[in-house]
């Protein structure tokens, strides 16, 4: 059934709200569970199992408990309060979903996701996820390098960079969200970087597929990079020849660059980098400091040989 | 001592101090049965906003009293004012604790480098002498000195908000209406002084 807001049938105070709609949903959906279990466990309650096979480069620090990992998030789209992802992880399904891959390719297309997982050797990297915001995390990952999908689309000679753009949430939920940032949200990196072994296409984590607040179904991990350049909920690959822009970078350039490496040398008007606060590690834990390219300074320095890292930030 | 409709004055104040601790029993129940996965920022927030809201709430009596007529509010200034600082206070510690580890090396860099902590060590500066000499011995004994020291009330609102607003990313109303609203009631004042002098010269 389609109520429209304008319809004057029906006063806006009546509609139900989707977060209402939502979280009755889900208590109808868990007392069909008391009756039908193994049928109701489907898309509302837990996801799928993802398994992977354990990769080498493995932090071996404990993991960040998996509750803190899903209800602290930064996903503006569903709110720009931490809590608020989780919260309205409802707003979109996940399923079906495809990304479209594009620009300077010999294979452009429409591809579902189902297909897209299929592309590349499933793994389970732990890597630690330092946020801007001066917390990390260390959260066990489940993908594979980037760069499988980008071997199958045959870039161009021409593409120096790959673009990334999730979905536009004023479109799927209008009334819902914030307009903090210009939407779409869209990040980039350039094409050494998106083809360098850590980044990772991510369709899990903790041995699970993605939950929306996270990002489902598949999202990109960087793990030298503060968090905002992992970019959630794909829907569009672009394969470019300039630069292209970035969302944080566009909202506040002296604040965030373009290529965002996690460099405790230089200061964020707002946070120090020096530091950070592990996330689950309680209140009496001392915060970690925060290594160069939040310690992966020997894999990936090379790819920024000869420039001022304080300049291009 | 008067009585009105909700009993004598001390416990008229009784229940706006209970009233206003709630935040704090609030971050308590968030601490011990939420574990919230970044408690330094629960903390700083509720307390930091808690301080600002009865800041501004006590900025807003004289002007409330003045429109209204409701001389008895009065009575609640000090009280207010003194439990903001408490709540400040908790905010600078959970700060120190929490985030500087408690190291004046980490504070000094910090003010240096971070306009929102400057502005937020300025306002709390400036509200520590006021919470120090909000009691009635200060007032008899400062006289004249009193009033004029308790107008840093009017620039430390300001260099709270400032300090609110320079911390989020801007893609909150909230720092901005707070501001609004202390910008509203310092021209309330503004405007009500200019009247009672217009007043007195026609006199």
């Amino acid at each position: 059934m389609l109520v429209k807001k304008g319809d004057s049938r029906i006063k806006p105070s009546e509609i139900t709200s989707r977060q209402a709609y939502c979280s009755r949903r889900e208590i109808i959906a868990g007392m069909a569970g008391l009756v039908a279990a193994p049928f109701a466990q489907g898309a509302t309650t837990s996801p799928a199992p993802l398994a992977g096979a354990p990769w080498p480069g493995s932090l071996a620090d404990e993991h960040t408990p998996k509750r803190k990992a899903i209800t602290y998030n930064n996903f503006y789209e569903l709110g720009n309060k931490k809590e608020e992802p989780a919260e309205n992880k409802h707003f979109y399904d996940s399923k079906p979903w495809k990304v479209k891959i594009g620009g300077l390719v010999e294979k452009p297309g429409e591809y579902d996701v189902d297909e897209l997982i299929g592309w590349g050797d499933m793994q389970e990297r732990v890597y630690r996820l330092r946020c801007v915001e001066a917390w990390s995390m260390v959260i066990p990952w489940f993908g594979f390098p980037l760069n499988s999908l980008i071997d199958r689309v045959q870039p161009s000679g021409d593409a120096k960079y790959v673009a990334f753009q999730t979905f536009h949430p004023l479109k799927l939920f209008p009334d819902e969200i914030n307009t903090s940032l210009p939407w779409p949200y869209v990040e980039g990196l350039r094409m050494d970087e998106a083809r360098h072994d850590l980044t990772l296409l991510t369709f899990g984590m903790y041995g699970e597929e993605l939950l929306n607040q996270n990002g489902a179904p598949l999202r990109i991990i960087v793990p030298w990079k503060y968090g905002y350049k992992s970019i959630k909920a794909l829907v569009a690959i672009d394969f470019v020849a300039e630069q292209p822009p970035t969302s944080w970078n566009k909202q506040a350039p002296h604040e965030y660059g373009f290529y965002s490496n996690v460099n405790p040398e230089r200061d964020h008007p707002r946070w120090s980098q020096k530091e950070e606060r592990a996330i689950g590690s309680g209140f009496f834990a001392d915060k970690r400091t925060t290594d160069m390219f939040n310690g992966y300074e020997e894999e990936v320095a090379s790819l920024y040989q000869g420039m001022d890292l304080i300049e291009n930030h | 001592m008067k009585s009105g409709p909700l009993g004598s004055i001390s416990v008229q104040k009784a229940i706006v101090i209970i009233i206003c601790l709630l935040p704090l029993v609030n971050l308590a129940r968030i601490f011990v049965f939420e574990q919230p996965a970044d408690p330094y920022e629960v903390a700083a927030h509720i307390t930091g906003e808690t301080a600002l809201r009865l800041l501004i709430i006590t900025l807003a009596i004289t002007p409330i009293r003045s429109l209204t007529g409701w001389k008895r509010l009065g009575i609640f200034r000090r009280n207010l004012g003194v439990l903001s600082f408490c709540y400040a206070l908790c905010h600078v510690f959970f700060y120190m604790w929490l985030e500087a580890g408690f190291s004046p090396a980490y504070l000094i860099d910090d003010l240096a480098e971070r306009r929102y902590i400057s502005a937020g060590f300025a306002a709390f500066v400036m509200m520590t002498p006021l919470a120090v000499t909000s009691n009635n011995f200060s007032v008899r004994k400062l006289g004249a000195l009193w009033r004029k020291l308790h107008r840093l009330m009017y620039p430390l609102c300001i260099a709270a908000c400032i300090h609110y607003l320079w911390l989020v990313r801007g893609e909150d109303a909230g720092p901005f209406v707070y501001l609004a609203i202390v910008l509203a009631l310092l021209a309330a004042r503004v405007i009500g002084r200019m009247r009672r002098q217009g007043s007195a010269a026609r006199a």
